[in-house]
């Protein structure tokens, strides 16, 4: 025991025996000894010719004993607690931050504007937008009809306004000719 | 654990409750507090009462001590001041030859203003100590002398002493004990602390 308390005195035990030993001179007069023993030798190794204290410590804690015992919030304890923050609660922190983040951003996305498929029908002048959200199909395109009665339109148009030799003719010409290039 | 760490474990300690680990604290500083002490009061009877009544005030604020700086450090500063109000509660100033404040706290050596200080019954108490330890230094196996004088003088760590002695640190911790208990041994009866006076 005495092995250990002078390695301790000199640096070279762990925390948890530094622990025990303090525990154990708490309890133990003759260890409490050995300690003063151990000061005062240091003392006068290191610095030559030392006051004598004889009785000193005893006079102190004495004067202790009409004193309030000393509590405060132990710094060890705050220690490992920074210490469990900082290794396992933060780290699990910043990954719900980071999910919420991310699905903050993405319902934020979806309430400004859901996102649609759109499906494009067999003829080229329709299309159905389908809402994903409601499953709504809704036909955003132009009825087929529109279309055939802008191609009329466009043909009695093209008829009245004279544009060719054969006016008559130029719509089936041009007609023709756009359906070779589809 | 270095020193200082020993110390925050004692403090902690205290903090906790438990009063007795102060003594250990008290135990290690009280020769350095009181030549701190020592050359900023005159009478020897004073600094022993200011002694006493920095580690009682040093007791009371350790609830609020959180080891930013090292104990000794913030105890010298307790003391110093303790000093200061003594002295201007007495009407004199600290002169400015004694120029001291916390830095200079570990490097104080009053051990010539100690022998002009102290009481003949404490300067004999004073001489026996020193040579009883010089002696027993003296008669120590050169091995053991080596390494109590490589750890308490040069301040080497246990490494660096079983680098220097070329053995095992398990060996050096061993020389070093058996060192410190043949001193202790003929220390003891000069300590002979009267049963009402032990802690």
């Amino acid at each position: 025991m005495k092995e250990k308390l002078s390695a301790m005195f000199d640096g070279d035990a762990d925390e948890e025996t530094s622990r025990m030993l303090f525990e154990r001179i708490r309890r133990d007069a003759a260890l409490r000894g050995t300690w003063d023993a151990y000061c005062l030798l240091g003392d006068v190794v290191r610095s030559g010719a030392q006051p004598g204290m004889e009785g000193f410590v005893a006079r102190v804690m004495s004067r202790l004993d009409g004193e309030p015992t000393v509590l405060a919030p132990r710094r060890a304890e705050d220690k490992r607690a920074r210490r469990l923050l900082r290794h396992r609660l933060l780290p699990v922190a910043a990954s719900v931050m980071g999910v919420l983040a991310v699905g903050g951003v993405v319902a934020a996305l979806s309430g400004e504007e859901r996102p649609t498929m759109v499906v494009l029908s067999p003829s080229p002048d329709s299309a159905a937008a389908v809402d994903t959200a409601s499953g709504v199909v809704v036909d955003s395109a132009p009825p087929r009809a529109t279309g055939v009665a802008r191609r009329d339109y466009l043909a009695a148009h093209q008829a009245m306004s004279g544009g060719g030799p054969v006016p008559a003719a130029v719509q089936y010409v041009r007609t023709v000719s756009a359906q070779a290039e589809e | 654990m270095s020193d200082r760490e020993i110390d925050q474990q004692l403090v902690e300690r205290i903090q906790g409750g438990d009063k007795q680990a102060f003594g250990l604290l008290v135990s290690k500083y009280q020769r350095k507090l009181y030549r701190l002490l020592a050359r900023l009061v005159r009478d020897p009877a004073e600094v022993e009462d200011l002694a006493q009544e920095t580690f009682i005030k040093a007791y009371r604020a350790l609830g609020s001590f959180r080891g930013e700086s090292a104990f000794y450090t913030w105890l010298y500063r307790i003391g110093i001041n303790t000093a200061k109000n003594y002295l201007a509660a007495q009407g004199r100033r600290v002169s400015a030859s004694s120029g001291l404040d916390s830095s200079e706290a570990e490097s104080i050596d009053g051990g010539e203003r100690l022998r002009d200080l102290d009481t003949p019954e404490r300067q004999l108490m004073t001489r026996q100590i020193a040579r009883t330890v010089d002696e027993a230094m003296a008669d120590l196996p050169a091995e053991l002398r080596e390494a109590i004088t490589l750890r308490e003088l040069e301040g080497l760590s246990y490494e660096d002493i079983a680098s220097a002695m070329g053995c095992p640190i398990g060996t050096v911790r061993s020389r070093i004990f058996r060192a410190r208990e043949a001193i202790a041994a003929r220390l003891r009866p000069l300590l002979g602390t009267r049963a009402d006076e032990r802690w």
